[in-house]
């Protein structure tokens, strides 16, 4: 990932958090961010066209059950029936900071192709090695851990 | 007599938000009606009055873009009139919007007074 990519990708995801859900997101050394203590949810999505590659977003599920509800405008935490609806969200938010990830990167005038996300669950332990990975972006959202990568191709 | 829009979205999320913000709007609205990509719209605006479609444009089976032209090419559906929510932010993708005779485009995310706004702009109303 380079200095740049990481900067779209840091400003894209606080941008978009801040509209979707009112969630402020601050950056963090990856020695500073809290643990991933549970599964998470990783989603993933892909840009081809002007640029191409891969922009990964992974966070617990009480993170992103709380993205979920401020995206709802819901006091209520999904429930455990509810997954598909927080995937949903996730997916969206993924597709929405993909659609600013590219447009600061490549600028207006490049037209792109973003593939529908998919979700897959990740180990608390494979996500606190990657958290060391040089190529992860580390953030922390309510105290929650947050985790972005962007692969350009 | 109230206005009949779809909504087209593969999200539950988008919808279930755009939902809210029609409803508590002052918009003159009758029905809401919802599909989940340009295949299952396509259905329903040939079988139910629509007086505005909604639509993303990343979607699975049939995207908007492709909605938008076969709406275009179908006599009883050519002057409906369209708006797109989405997350492109390409000129080049919304001046093809407009070749479209697309009505109007918000790109996500979005605040509930830019789509009332926009909804009252094409069809009539007060937002």
């Amino acid at each position: 990932m380079t200095a740049s990519s990481r900067e779209y990708l840091a400003e894209a995801l606080g941008h978009v958090f801040v509209s979707m859900a009112g969630l402020p997101v601050r950056s963090l050394e990856a020695d500073m961010t809290p643990d991933v203590r549970s599964d998470a949810l990783n989603v993933k999505i892909e840009f081809t066209g002007g640029g191409s590659g891969e922009i990964g977003i992974v966070m617990e599920r009480p993170l992103a059950s709380l993205v979920t509800c401020r995206i709802l405008g819901r006091s209520d935490a999904p429930s455990p029936s509810e997954d598909t609806l927080i995937e949903d969200a996730l997916k969206e938010l993924a597709n929405v900071v993909c659609g600013h990830f590219v447009t600061l990167m490549y600028g207006y005038t490049s037209v792109f192709k973003i593939s529908i996300p998919r979700v897959l669950l990740i180990g608390s332990a494979a996500c606190n090695m990657l958290k060391t990975n040089p190529d992860v972006s580390t953030f922390v959202v309510e105290s929650h851990p947050l985790l972005a990568t962007v692969r350009i191709r | 007599m109230g206005y009949s829009i779809l909504l087209v979205d593969d999200s539950t999320v988008v919808k279930v938000v755009l939902l809210k913000i029609l409803s508590s709007s002052q918009l003159p609205i009758e029905r809401v009606l919802e599909a989940s990509n340009g295949v299952e719209a396509l259905r329903l605006i040939a079988n139910e009055p629509v007086d505005l479609v909604i639509t993303d444009i990343n979607m699975p089976q049939m995207d908007g873009f492709e909605l938008i032209e076969r709406m275009r090419l179908d006599m009883m559906m050519k002057d409906i009139p369209v708006m797109v929510i989405s997350t492109e932010g390409s000129l080049t993708r919304v001046s093809h919007l407009e070749g479209l005779g697309v009505k109007g485009y918000i790109r996500k995310p979005f605040t509930a007074q830019e789509i009332t706004q926009a909804i009252a702009e094409i069809l009539g109303g007060e937002a």
